[in-house]
């Protein structure tokens, strides 16, 4: 009996159920969305801090100690050691490999153009680095450098080149322009493709391709300095505490230290990975990228909360419309002689039926949603989390519950003739 | 009249009208909320990465563009554009470098009011601490390690100017991982300006010289390349040291300072274009240069966050929408009876549909006013506890509240008034 008038019910009201069905499958598919995005953000956040540019220097550890005074500088015979750009591929083979997004190598000289000596900083713009066991990993000045700005075009082989803004001004030239550089170990006559603004000494450089710049500077397979993208964790209070002496920390405290990306983890194990290298990491980037982070997880941890709670009230609400519009149905019932619980039990059924319909659906389109929003918002994929798909059904299920429970609660507790007559 | 009966249409049922109010005053409050949000998110973000340190230098504008380290600018008188950054609420550090000599060896040395260092250099990582006294040290990390440095040592430094030798303690070690762990930072300003010509450079005593030196770099004649290559000087002799020519044949510097200073400009890219502008209309020898790492990151990292509020606040909007049109609805269902009498007497159906968008209307006043405050009142209790700081009541919020609320309330309304223009009036009046 109970069954065949829940049936009969959905048969019957078919169009209004179907309503009932989509709102909560729209309401919960936009919190489910919601949710996607909210579980990625914190990720895809300290992604986006890449835009800060290089949280991590890699050094030759013999590399003297400039003297520079603005824009003079002794520069010590210690400045002839380099790094080897064979060892790169290294920093793809790291345990914190994964949290490597890019790096570029520089390597600096000096060229005569125009009759004066200008700096030339060699670097990768899209290299192709091969990783042993491991796909090839695309990095270079492109992904290093957000911040540079070009007009023109990036170069794409080792016969052109960028100028930096303030040369080029100062020297009137142009994309297009050919340049002929001469160095103490050869020449080089690359094509400009590109005009080159960084805020940075490259504004006043010519920036080539590193092998070209190698071959100038009569240093084949060397580089100066590495700037590396890391994906790492704000320090806390343990980081700061193996940053003052690393003594101080018990072997457990050590591991986690070890087993956290914290800048300076990251940095270390980059340093064990190259050969005579010294890894420092970039204060100002980091610092910057953990009060970013930690402002921000607050901040959307707060408006995710908000969101939900919102999206409750609001789904909470279209049903209990929808029941309210029903008062007379269930005065009908209790006249026809229908006990108070079983009435709530039949309405709690249709709210249980609807909530899992609409929360199944919602579990599908919410992940696509929220997988869309991620891709909107930061051009980038993400998985699926399995956990919202058990998630939305239930959230369906008690929103259902909970917006059909009282109004229903109250109609059975007003009189039923009142109610027919529509009082 | 109509105001009379939407006033008492809407205090006639107390239970949806509340219904109806707390679903649009739930909206208002969230449009305010995000907002207000969006908004001072973008300001105190942009506070706090500016306590971090600065977003721009002024360097002596350069003879030439391309080729200023062959021709400084000379001794700066900075106390105008000091002036003029301080009218503008601008943080700022001046920086004088100076050559010194540590135990022989060339190093560079900082000279910085302590109190303006710190407020720039926020993110250093300092051990030890920082120079309190005019006869502290603060040292770069590489520069220490060069010169064998530790916390408390006493150094002595000679200056290249002619200046009597320094005494200093260093009370800390500091990483930042850029070019200024390879100095040392005094708090002394010495005097800047001092003409470096070769009766002040002579009889430089080199008394470190396990180094070999600095090799031809742009100091031709600096102490440091007659240090690397002669016998003489590596066993501790004098020599005397003359301004001469760099490599790229261009005059050596008449002076061995060089000032700049850093500047935490409130705002973005477009307060530091304004900065420069102001400066180049009072024509004053400067040049402005923003830190593009940090102001791209900054903006990026904004505009993401910008984005991730807007959406949310459609997402809200939308789901705000659907739960007011139920409630419109439900409205219009228990008030089938008044409105079918209200047909019957006369009332055509767009009269009723005005007067349901009317009330709407009414009610989304009242409700964006209380949502307003409510969104204003979540805010501040947001921003304090991410930021720390208060909020102020923004007139953009105001307008987002009544925007989204008022435009939630027209569709509700002329869904409701499509509702009502279907009702039977009299066979509502007969009861079926």
């Amino acid at each position: 009996m109970f069954l065949r008038m829940l049936i009969e019910s959905f048969a019957r009201r078919r169009t209004r159920k179907l309503l009932a069905v989509t709102a909560v499958w729209i309401g919960l598919s936009l919190v489910i969305g919601l949710l996607a995005l909210g579980l990625d953000v914190g990720d895809k956040l300290n992604r986006e801090l890449r835009s800060f540019g290089a949280n991590i220097k890699l050094q030759p550890a013999e590399a003297a100690v400039d003297v520079r005074i603005g824009g003079f500088e002794l520069v010590a015979p210690g400045r002839t050691v380099y790094l080897d750009e064979a060892d790169l591929p290294r920093l793809k083979q790291i345990f914190w490999r994964n949290n490597i997004l890019a790096f570029a190598p520089r390597l600096n000289t000096q060229t005569r153009l125009a009759e004066r000596s200008v700096p030339l900083v060699g670097t990768w713009f899209n290299h192709r680095v091969t990783v042993e066991d491991a796909e090839p990993f695309v990095t270079g000045a492109a992904k290093v450098f957000p911040y540079w700005q070009v007009r023109g075009a990036w170069p794409k082989d080792s016969e052109s080149c960028l100028v930096g803004s303030a040369l080029a001004q100062e020297l009137d030239l142009n994309p297009g322009d050919q340049l002929d550089l001469v160095t103490d170990q050869g020449s080089a006559s690359l094509r400009i493709v590109g005009v080159l603004t960084s805020g940075n000494e490259e504004d006043r450089a010519i920036v080539a391709p590193l092998s070209v710049v190698q071959r100038l500077a009569g240093l084949p397979g060397k580089v100066a300095q590495v700037d590396i993208i890391a994906l790492t964790t704000p320090e806390n209070k343990l980081a700061e505490r193996y940053g003052r002496d690393p003594q101080t920390l018990t072997p457990a405290e050590y591991e986690r230290w070890v087993c956290t990306p914290y800048p300076g983890s990251v940095a270390a194990d980059i340093q064990n990975a190259v050969p005579g290298s010294s890894a420092r990491v970039v204060r100002r980037v980091a610092e910057t990228q953990g009060a970013v982070l930690g402002r921000i997880d607050g901040l959307m941890l707060l408006l995710g909360l908000f969101v939900l709670i919102a999206s409750t009230l609001s789904i909470m609400g279209m049903l209990s419309s929808a029941v309210l519009e029903r008062r007379g149905e269930v005065a009908l019932l209790q006249a026809v002689g229908a006990h108070r619980a079983d009435v709530l039990r039949l309405f709690l059924a249709e709210a249980v039926a609807i909530g899992l319909v609409g929360g199944a659906l919602a579990a599908l389109t919410g992940q696509v949603l929220g997988r869309w929003l991620l891709r909107m918002i930061f051009d980038s994929a993400s998985e699926p989390h399995g956990v919202l798909l058990i998630l939305a059904p239930l959230l369906g299920l008690l929103i259902a519950i909970a917006a059909s429970l009282p109004p229903v609660w109250r109609t059975v507790h007003q009189p039923a003739a009142r109610l027919l007559r529509g009082v | 009249m109509l105001g009379r009966m939407v006033a008492k249409a809407i205090l006639k049922n107390p239970g949806v009208s509340l219904w109806t109010l707390a679903a649009l005053t739930t909206c208002a409050t969230l449009a305010a909320l995000f907002a207000t949000t969006a908004m001072e998110v973008q300001q105190k973000m942009s506070g706090e990465l500016r306590q971090l340190g600065a977003n721009a230098v002024a360097y002596p504008a350069p003879a030439s563009a391309t080729l200023p380290q062959t021709t400084p600018a000379p001794p700066m008188d900075w106390s105008a554009i000091e002036e003029l950054l301080h009218a503008r609420d601008v943080k700022t550090a001046r920086v004088t470098l100076h050559v010194g000599l540590v135990e022989g060896r060339p190093v560079a040395v900082a000279a910085c009011n302590p109190q303006s260092l710190t407020a720039m250099t926020d993110y250093w990582s300092v051990t030890g601490r920082r120079p309190n006294g005019s006869n502290e040290l603060l040292a770069g990390r590489r520069v220490a390690t060069m010169l064998g440095l530790s916390l408390n040592q006493r150094i002595s430094i000679q200056w290249l100017n002619g200046e009597s030798p320094g005494q200093y303690r260093v009370v800390g070690i500091f990483e930042s991982g850029d070019e200024d762990e390879d100095r040392l930072f005094v708090p002394q300003v010495l005097a800047t300006g001092a003409a470096v010509g070769p009766a002040r450079f002579a009889q430089v005593p080199v008394t470190h010289p396990q180094v070999p030196g600095v090799t031809a770099g742009r100091y031709a004649n600096c102490l440091s390349c007659h240090a690397a290559t002669d016998p003489k000087i590596r066993n501790g002799a004098s020599m005397p040291l003359s301004p001469g020519s760099t490599d790229a044949g261009s005059p050596l510097p008449t002076t061995s300072d060089f000032s700049y200073i850093l500047m935490s400009i409130p705002g973005d890219v477009s307060a530091i274009r304004a900065l420069d502008q102001a400066i180049n209309d009072l024509e004053l020898p400067v040049q402005i240069t923003p830190l593009q790492q940090v102001l791209h990151g900054e903006e990026h990292v904004l505009t993401k966050i910008n984005l991730l509020a807007g959406l949310a606040l459609v997402a809200v909007a939308v789901l705000t929408a659907l739960g007011v049109c139920a409630a419109v609805l439900a409205r219009v269902v228990q008030r089938r009876k008044e409105l079918a009498l209200l047909q019957s007497l006369g009332a055509t159906r767009r009269a009723v549909g005005v007067l349901l968008l009317l009330e709407n209307t009414a009610m989304g006043l009242v409700a964006t006013i209380a949502g307003f405050i409510l969104g204003t009142a979540l805010a501040q209790g947001v921003v304090r506890q991410v930021f720390h700081a208060n909020v102020q009541p923004r007139v953009g919020a105001l307008a987002a509240a009544a925007g989204v609320t008022l435009g939630v309330c027209l569709l509700a309304g002329w869904l409701g008034a499509r509702r009502a223009a279907q009702l039977q009036p009299a066979a509502i009046l007969r009861g079926d």
